[in-house]
């Protein structure tokens, strides 16, 4: 598991964080540390092609990073994590790419 | 008839001819037979009788048949509201709704996997203040460390100073009282630095402890709330088949019912056959009454009493007249009566 984060100087300028492996509480250290370095720009976005399990801490993690983006998307999210998203109707929170 | 007899004159032949031809013709209609009309009557009145007894109990088959489908169509309508869950109606707590209690559980299954996600969040929330005071306690021990180094310099200073105050001699000795007064101080410092990096640790290893129980406290795994999500989804799509094809099929039988109840009233209806039959009947014996009459009276007309064959035979046409006059007043308001679908038959 681990996390990547690149930050691009577009316009607007946008951080991308890639999460890979399983997405639980073992990373929210590492998580926020990387969301929060990043601060300052408008858009985040999560790709999470390389996630295989993600938790309720994880919905948790994403739930708080939310509050220091205007907007989150998250993209290339495999289908048993779209699932679990799903249940938690994160569809109408995020906007999903 | 002997030719070679003496032959009387013709017009007394022809008269006697005449008399016994009489005679015999009165015999024959005083011995009329009447078991055969009577026995007709009798068959028709046997014919009426079967007549009213079958219709009697096809009329009650019919109507039984027709309260028993109402029955059946007011037991389906009421299962076809219960189906259909109308369950906004007034005794909610008394109905079984499978579709309703489904729903229920995804709902609450749904508030489930609300909660869980709201709890985490404020949990990793947790989890981040702890982090956020565990940085605050490392930068804690970090100063802990400078003032461990300033009591270190201290002690070296203090031992530094006494060296000095051996090398003046008397006149050092006072200085060197302080030197090693200082030493002390130096050494208490360090002795309590100690026991507050103790205790920084203890609470470090607590507040580490707490994040990982609030760790434990955010981490749900979501996989059986989803295979129960998946379950109530199936079992959803499965009900609503079912519903469906029950109310089809309650909607078929109410049809069907319909048509049974239908039929019923119509044969009912039809059964009303039995009057115009009846009044046949009716008819045919009057008939058979008229003539068997008219025979007895010309038997009795006829009869050997010792009145005269002129005399008989005029009873006898008297009986036959009376016979056509009734049959002709019988005859004047007549008997019209329409058949049960068809045009209009006259009996006569």
């Amino acid at each position: 598991m681990s996390i990547e984060c690149v930050r691009r100087e577009a316009s607007p300028p946008e951080v991308e964080i890639r999460v890979s492996g399983r997405f639980d509480f073992s990373m929210h250290r590492t998580f926020r540390d990387v969301w929060q370095k990043a601060r300052g720009v408008d858009t985040c976005i999560i790709d999470m092609r390389e996630t295989t399990y993600i938790d309720s801490s994880a919905l948790g993690m994403l739930l708080l990073l939310r509050e220091d983006y205007q907007r989150v998307v998250i993209r290339n999210c495999p289908s048993t994590v779209m699932k679990v998203f799903s249940i938690a109707k994160f569809e109408t929170l995020f906007d999903f790419a | 008839m002997q030719a070679s007899q003496v032959q009387p004159p013709p017009e007394v032949e022809a008269r006697e001819t005449l008399r016994d031809a009489s005679e015999r013709l009165l015999a024959g209609l005083g011995a009329l037979d009447l078991d055969d009309l009577r026995g007709s009557r009798a068959q028709v009145d046997r014919a009426r009788s079967i007549l009213r007894d079958a219709i009697t109990r096809l009329n009650g088959s019919f109507e039984q048949l027709a309260h028993d489908t109402d029955q059946q169509r007011k037991q389906v309508g009421a299962l076809i509201s219960d189906m259909s869950g109308e369950l906004a109606g007034n005794d909610e707590e008394n109905s079984i709704n499978v579709q309703w209690f489904v729903s229920q559980t995804s709902t609450l299954l749904g508030s489930f996997a609300d909660l869980v996600t709201h709890f985490s969040k404020q949990s990793v929330g947790i989890a981040y203040k702890i982090d956020d005071m565990t940085d605050q306690m490392k930068a804690i021990f970090r100063l802990i460390e400078q003032v461990d180094a300033i009591a270190e310099d201290t002690n070296i200073l203090a031992i530094n100073a006494a060296l000095e105050a051996v090398r003046a001699g008397d006149k050092g000795k006072g200085f060197g009282v302080v030197a090693s007064e200082v030493r002390v101080l130096s050494r208490k410092t360090k002795v309590l630095n100690d026991s507050i990096v103790e205790h920084m640790k203890d609470a470090e290893r607590s507040i580490l402890s707490v994040r990982d129980a609030v760790g434990l406290m955010a981490s749900h795994d979501m996989t059986m709330a989803l295979s129960a999500k998946a379950d109530v989804d199936t079992m959803m799509e499965k009900l609503d088949g079912m519903q469906q094809n029950v109310e089809f099929t309650l909607g078929q039988m109410e049809m069907f019912t319909s048509r049974v109840e239908e039929s019923a009233a119509e044969a009912i209806r039809s059964l009303q056959f039995e009057d115009l039959v009846t009044q046949v009947l009716q008819n045919v014996d009057e008939r058979f009454a008229r003539v068997e009459s008219a025979f007895l009276s010309i038997r009795a007309a006829a009869e050997d009493d010792g009145v005269s064959a002129d005399a008989r035979l005029r009873g006898v046409r008297a009986a036959i007249d009376e016979y056509e006059t009734a049959c002709h007043e019988a005859k004047q308001p007549a008997v019209e009566q329409t058949t049960m679908d068809e045009g209009e038959v006259t009996f006569f």
